[in-house]
């Protein structure tokens, strides 16, 4: 056994304690270091924002002489206009933009990727009982969605069978969530027995 | 109060205390369970064996502490194959945390003599998300002027050979989530879509579900899921790390938490059989799809 004489091992393991001892009950040693985490993730953001500007933007106008990106600086500032009722019209220049830019840019592969492959990754290539399952897995989870009919002999066999499809899904996915947490917690108890301890 | 009655009042407090025993005691005296290798873990690694050798790879460090455990063991098996095979390695990312990560993940690559800047660089973190990763797909070194420790980009020798994504012979991401950062659908549009680079993923085990369609629809090359792919990755390159040594103990979580939803399920059946407490009350009813009461 080697405890670690790192400060900063000595503070994380005492937070993730802090952080764990919520489990016996509400204390003050939690709270403590909840504020703390919430306040120092607020700093990081605003350090890694400045940098960020400051790398992009203020150091290749004022070093390198790009004067161009005054413009993305003003529009940046004018999102902030929604602060003051009288100028707050103002806010929607830079935001319509933003999100004309990303709607651009997302549908340029959206349709390809998440709708046109997906469908026909679906209904190709039936030459597999994996392929036939997902087959009928996405034609029954489909039905139970039709809701513009009454529920008649063939579509309410389908959507039953397509609500146990989902359910299957949902389960595959809270096991891979518990799987999740349980790596969480195993990554501190590594950290507070191996790294901290040295056990 | 019968036993099965006290099973459905256990206090929680008692849970927690052998879910924590339960991880504890393997990671200090490690059991050894054996691991099988399941056929997205073995497809994803035959695929990254098959990139030819020297070529470039860029990789998304695309996640936050939370998930540290989850995807960093999987980030370092990685790049052990791809040490191997002499492949270059391009870092990016979009979590202010990611680069921190990177860097962490890509000391790996120095036990093989990479050199930084010639052989792999940590460009460190960018802002915006997909119309950003789009711009970097077009020009990689139009959006990072310096690198994660402040180095030129320009002057750097592997990036002067970047022109645009299609310089690299896959990309993979190591994804949490899209939630302030770029997600695997973002990357599927970006690399895949737009530039027709072979993406493999790693995410952490809640993503899974969601993203192995990419896979069957052949989209996405290969699919890391969490801390037991990484274990599984660790066996195929006969390197043992975090995620070997964390499979143990996520074995006897996940044996902890089986048996409890068992015990919980016999102790309400028997109440209820008994004309004991009936638990918690009986399940409502789904909704009927195809417009009931129409």
């Amino acid at each position: 056994m080697k405890i670690s004489t790192d400060i900063g091992v000595w503070i994380g393991a005492l937070a993730a304690l802090g952080i764990y001892s919520v489990l016996i009950k509400d204390n003050p040693f939690y709270r403590f270091v909840e504020h703390v985490f919430v306040g120092a993730s607020a700093g990081i953001a605003v350090v890694v924002g400045v940098n960020t500007f400051k790398s992009t933007a203020w150091s290749p106008m004022t070093v390198e002489g790009d004067y161009l990106l005054i413009i993305p600086m003003i529009a940046g500032l004018l999102l902030y206009t929604r602060y003051f009722p009288n100028i707050a019209w103002l806010n929607r220049i830079p935001l319509s933009f933003l999100m004309g830019t990303s709607a651009g840019v997302a549908m340029r592969g959206a349709i390809e990727s998440q709708i046109v492959g997906q469908v026909s990754a679906t209904m190709i290539n039936l030459n597999s009982i994996d392929a036939w399952i997902v087959f009928i897995g996405t034609v029954t989870s489909l039905s139970y969605f039709f809701l513009t009919w009454k529920t008649g002999k063939v579509t309410g066999v389908t959507s039953k069978l397509g609500r146990y499809f989902m359910m299957a899904a949902f389960g595959a996915a809270f096991g891979n969530t518990v799987m999740g947490r349980v790596s969480a917690a195993i990554g501190r108890f590594q950290f507070i027995l191996n790294t901290w301890l040295g056990l | 109060m019968d036993i099965f009655e006290k099973l459905q009042s256990l206090d929680r407090r008692l849970f927690y205390l052998l879910m924590a025993l339960a991880i504890a005691i393997p990671i200090i005296n490690p059991i050894g369970l054996p691991i099988d290798i399941t056929d997205p873990v073995k497809k994803t690694y035959e695929f990254v064996e098959s990139l030819p050798n020297g070529s470039t790879v860029v990789i998304g460090f695309d996640y936050e502490p939370g998930d540290e455990i989850d995807l960093s063991p999987i980030a370092e098996a990685v790049l052990h194959q791809l040490a191997r095979k002499n492949i270059r390695v391009v870092a990016l990312a979009s979590f202010p945390a990611g680069p921190t990560f990177a860097e962490e993940a890509l000391l790996v690559l120095e036990e093989y003599g990479y050199e930084y800047g010639k052989d792999y660089v940590n460009l460190g973190h960018y802002a915006g998300g997909e119309p950003t990763l789009a711009a970097f797909a077009t020009d990689p070194t139009s959006i990072f002027v310096r690198d994660w420790f402040g180095n030129d980009v320009s002057s750097m020798p592997l990036m002067k050979e970047l022109t645009s994504m299609k310089d690299f012979s896959m990309a993979m991401t190591l994804n949490d989530g899209p939630t302030g950062g770029t997600g695997t659908h973002e990357w599927v549009r970006q690399a895949v879509m737009a530039h027709d680079v072979p993406l493999i993923m790693g995410v952490t085990g809640v993503l899974y579900a969601s993203n192995q369609t990419y896979v069957q629809s052949g989209q996405c090359k290969g699919i890391l899921a969490g801390l037991r792919a990484a274990a599984e990755y660790e066996q195929l390159i006969d390197r043992k790390g975090i995620g070997t040594t964390g499979m143990d103990a996520q074995s006897m979580a996940h044996i902890l938490i089986v048996a409890f939803v068992i015990l919980g399920n016999i102790g309400m059946l028997m109440s209820k059989k008994e004309g004991g407490r009936p638990g918690p009350g009986p399940a409502s009813k789904p909704a009927t799809p195809g417009g009931e009461g129409k």
